[in-house]
């Protein structure tokens, strides 16, 4: 690679290197803390629901280790940390001009290189960190469940894991162009109340709950029936590119 | 300098809205030259270098640096390549340090000196070590201007370079400046306030005025053909008797810009008295084209 | 030696420098075959326009006081120094007109500035006669 093309994704990586380490650290945290308080009878102590499943199908699953695990790891916490990731992470690092950031901006502006290459690098390294927080964390999962005597499959864990990123994306494409339409202040109060919005799809009328982001990113398909849900992952990649596309557009067009 | 100058446009154009900030503008800038531009705010300064150096595009009209055309995506990537932007804000991005702003930039110019970047850092005084967001705006200014220099540009367009330095340190900036200049052939076109520094070091003048250039020639030619001709008349001066003259009392005087013996001599013949011929200051010049714009 | 010209004064730098250059070599501190400052030096120490100095440096050569050779730089010629203190003596004599104008001037009442007055009106009159003899 070029030292101008190492560069980019160098400035990329320094840009997001400490959300990323953050958030791995919290997931990893996440795993131990489940493994820490895994109950000695898992039947007795089974969660009674999770995020985007209805009560009747958690009533309905088995009280064994691997639902235990599905619905704590992939059904609870990494679905609702991933989106932290993402708010943190979204971003082609192309304010708007007008605003503190986009001085800062303007200086990385004025390099030789084409803005669609600075902000497609941003865009797509947000992706790959998030992806691999999230894999690494749930290879965890499966390594560390014989500590409390359990197992947890390596292949299924991947495949939630690929599915959880996969649901993240669409979230994750509307956030980058937020960022680069409003700005990146308030990030957090933006990825929050989209949180809470997509939260409310998914207990809104059973109608909804087929398009729920948070439901294809548990993976319950997969889980109950091992049946990949590939309508759900196209449309969520379809809605990234769309967004992707759209922030591109405007960016390259935009005076600075 | 038979060459093509480095700066050309034609009916330049930037509208905002309803607002044309750039209104059909004419440039040329010749290859070797320092240029000063000058202009009141909101005269079009920072739009226009902005345009050149990419970060905006032209509503219409022609512009071309080195050739290359500023509507067109990809050249200007490539005019990029040769030459150097510094805003006036001098922000940086992030929380960077200032050896890897350094490194950064050096990454994108194969041509970078880190010879002069090393010199510059001691004449300027700047540590590798601190922060960006920690500098002062004169220290943010200096590192601007080295990152500018070192890269091994061949065009300079700098917005306000000294404003906010003291003295001394805006003096050891132009010596940098001028010391480049003397090194290899490098063209400079600098906006700024500060008059007296486009006196010095400039030598051409561009002044803009509400998006059009008002003036564009080379300093000494300014400063030799300029003179300003002050008339006493008896009583009160004749009424019209010269376009743009300031009337106070029975005194009348006004900037010529050449042969001033044509108007001392049909001011001797209108009665006046007495007749002064005297040489005009760069600021006089420009605020005379500042309240008579619009020829 | 040198010192920075003056941006604001009505004279353009170039002319400035090359009566520096001249004085230099009138009072003896350039003396004839010594080297003058390279153009950036000159242009670097001054905090002036490098085509500035060169603009200074080519006149110079022109009228004599200095030569550039080709990658070595620039010199006082050997009559250049001859041609300053012929320049010298017609310039003593110059002043010695003037300072008998300006003395008189002086006990006639006038002050600086009108006596700067007179001067500028009479350059221009020589000027337009000048002119019209061509």
């Amino acid at each position: 690679m070029s030292p101008s093309n190492t560069m980019v994704w160098y400035k990329a990586w320094t840009d997001t290197r400490r959300y990323f380490r953050l958030g791995a650290m919290i997931l990893i945290a996440m795993v131990v803390g489940m493994y820490m308080s895994y109950p000695g009878e898992p039947d007795k102590e089974f969660p009674h629901g999770a995020i985007a499943l209805s009560v009747e199908q958690v009533r309905s699953l088995p009280h064994d280790a691997r639902s235990y695990i599905w619905l704590h790891w992939f059904g609870n916490t990494l679905v609702v940390w991933l989106p932290f990731l993402a708010v943190a992470l979204a971003s082609a690092g192309m304010p708007p001009p007008g605003g503190a950031a986009a001085s800062g901006a303007i200086y990385t502006l004025s390099m030789p290189v084409s803005r669609r290459k600075l902000a497609s690098v941003r865009i797509v390294l947000g992706i790959i960190e998030m992806a691999v927080a999230a894999l690494v964390s749930s290879l965890l999962v499966c390594a560390a469940a014989p500590l409390v005597g359990q197992a947890f499959s390596v292949r299924e864990s991947l495949v939630h894991a690929l599915l959880a990123i996969a649901g993240i994306v669409s979230f994750y494409g509307v956030l980058v162009f937020l960022s680069t339409t409003v700005g990146e202040l308030h990030k957090a109060v933006l990825g929050a109340a989209l949180l809470f919005l997509y939260g409310m799809l998914t207990f809104l009328a059973n109608g909804f709950r087929r398009f729920s982001m948070l439901r294809l990113m548990t993976g319950d398909m997969y889980f109950l029936r091992g049946e990949i849900p590939w309508g759900g992952i196209c449309a969520s990649v379809g809605v990234a590119l769309v967004m992707v596309w759209l922030s591109l557009l405007i960016i390259e067009r935009r005076d600075y | 300098m038979d060459q093509e100058p480095v700066i050309v446009t034609r009916e330049l154009r930037k509208v905002y809205g309803k607002i044309s900030v750039i209104d059909g503008l004419n440039l040329e800038v010749p290859r070797g030259s320092i240029c000063g531009l000058l202009g009141r705010n909101g005269a079009g300064k920072t739009t226009l270098l902005k345009m050149f150096v990419g970060l905006t595009r032209p509503t219409s009209g022609e512009g071309r640096i080195f050739g290359l055309r500023i509507d067109r995506s990809a050249e200007r990537i490539e005019i990029r390549q040769s030459a150097a932007f510094v805003s006036e804000d001098k922000m940086f991005p992030g929380t960077a340090t200032v050896a890897e702003i350094i490194q950064f930039t050096r990454a994108f110019y194969p041509r970078w000196r880190s010879d002069l970047a090393e010199e510059y850092l001691r004449t300027f005084d700047l540590s590798l070590n601190t922060h960006a967001g920690k500098l002062s705006k004169g220290a943010r200014c200096r590192l601007a201007l080295l990152l500018a220099m070192a890269r091994g540009a061949d065009l300079l367009l700098l917005d306000e370079p000294t404003a906010g330095l003291d003295p001394a340190i805006a003096e050891q900036s132009l010596q940098a400046l001028v010391s480049l200049a003397g090194q290899q052939e490098i063209t400079v076109l600098f906006a700024s306030h500060q008059i007296a520094e486009v006196e010095q070091i400039a030598d051409r003048v561009c002044m803009i005025e509400k998006g059009r250039v008002v003036l564009n020639d080379s300093l000494d030619e300014l400063k030799s053909s300029y003179r300003r001709v002050q008339f006493v008349f008896e009583s009160k001066p004749p009424a019209a008797a010269f376009e743009n003259a300031h009337e106070d009392g029975r005194t009348l005087s006004l900037l010529v810009k050449r042969n001033p013996d044509e108007v001392v001599a049909r001011g001797t013949s209108m009665g006046a008295q007495s007749v002064d011929v005297a040489p005009v200051t760069l600021k006089d010049i420009f605020l005379e084209h500042m309240n008579g714009a619009g020829k | 030696m040198f010192w920075k010209p003056s941006a604001g004064s009505g004279v353009p730098i170039y002319l400035q420098l090359m009566e520096q250059v001249k004085h230099a070599v009138e009072t003896g501190a350039l003396r004839s075959g010594e080297q003058l400052p390279g153009i950036r030096k000159m242009a670097e120490d001054l905090v002036i326009n490098p085509n500035t100095v060169a603009k200074a440096y080519r006149e110079l050569e022109h009228e004599g006081v200095i030569e550039l050779r080709q990658g070595f730089g620039a010199f006082v010629t050997k009559n250049g120094a001859a041609a300053e203190s012929r320049e010298r003596r017609r310039m003593q004599n110059a002043q010695v007109v003037v300072k008998g104008a300006a003395d008189h001037l002086a006990a006639l009442g006038l002050d600086e500035q009108q006596m700067r007055r007179l001067f500028e009106t009479e350059m221009t009159r020589l000027r337009e006669s000048s002119g019209r003899e061509k």
